[in-house]
């Protein structure tokens, strides 16, 4: 059985081969978890499922990667995370 | 609380100056670096985008004024539109929940908020303000969201 060349492309971002750099956003004390699912939704255009999975992540484990891409992308997410008042990091993927 | 906001956010390190064919071509200066700042209401509102200092430092610096700028914006939204009435904010829903975000910061922030701090009204004008921006924005978002 052969297989053909995998194409594959995720239903939600494009991403390229290598995405060396995420995107984190951490959990505070302050920011209601229905807003950051709005802001999930709203920046990155995720589904109400996993804008609510990734809020769940932040809240339960601290922190979660919202984003993975380039090194600029991540600066671009992060400052747009700050704009809507969540705190977001970006750091090497590894 | 508009004032308060575009106070606290007033840049006192304004990006430098450019010459007149950068302005032309959208270049803006980018100012100095800079650390994170000591209060901590503005650390809150300004977070490190970076764990590592240096590299936050740097991304401060290319990002602080721009950062500053939008909040103030999205206070000088919310103070116009609520000068006028009758007040709708369907076009600016976006500016209105940032902003609200960021009152919540400031005062949560000065309030000491935690996850075990408790949620119901009381003596104090400036947690029961705390509280009160949260059903705010609580009912904006559900409202946006269709639910």
């Amino acid at each position: 059985m052969s297989v053909a060349p995998a194409e594959v492309e995720s239903a939600d971002t494009e991403v390229a081969p290598s995405t060396p750099y995420i995107c984190l956003v951490w959990n505070d004390p302050i920011n209601l978890m229905s807003y950051v699912t709005y802001v999930f939704m709203q920046y990155f255009g995720y589904g109400r499922e996993k804008a609510e999975a990734l809020m769940w992540d932040v809240h339960n484990k601290g922190r979660a990667v919202v984003n993975a891409g380039s090194r600029e992308q991540m600066e671009h997410d992060a400052t747009a995370m700050h704009e809507y008042g969540l705190w977001a990091t970006v750091q090497k993927d590894d | 609380m508009c004032e308060q906001v575009t106070d606290l956010l007033d840049d006192p390190q304004p990006p430098q100056e450019v010459p007149g064919w950068a302005a032309d071509l959208g270049l803006t200066g980018v100012g100095q670096a800079r650390p994170t700042p000591s209060d901590p209401v503005l650390a809150r509102l300004l977070p490190d985008g970076y764990a590592n200092p240096d590299e936050a430092g740097e991304f401060r610096r290319l990002t602080e004024a721009s950062l500053r700028a939008r909040k103030q914006s999205n206070a000088e939204t919310v103070r116009d539109q609520l000068e006028r009435s009758p007040v709708d904010i369907t076009d600016q829903v976006q500016a209105w929940l940032s902003f609200l975000a960021d009152c919540r910061l400031i005062l949560g922030t000065r309030l000491d908020v935690t996850e075990d701090t408790s949620m119901l009204p009381g003596l104090d004008p400036e947690k029961n303000l705390f509280l009160y921006l949260a059903y705010l924005q609580q009912s904006l978002v559900e409202t946006v969201m269709g639910e």
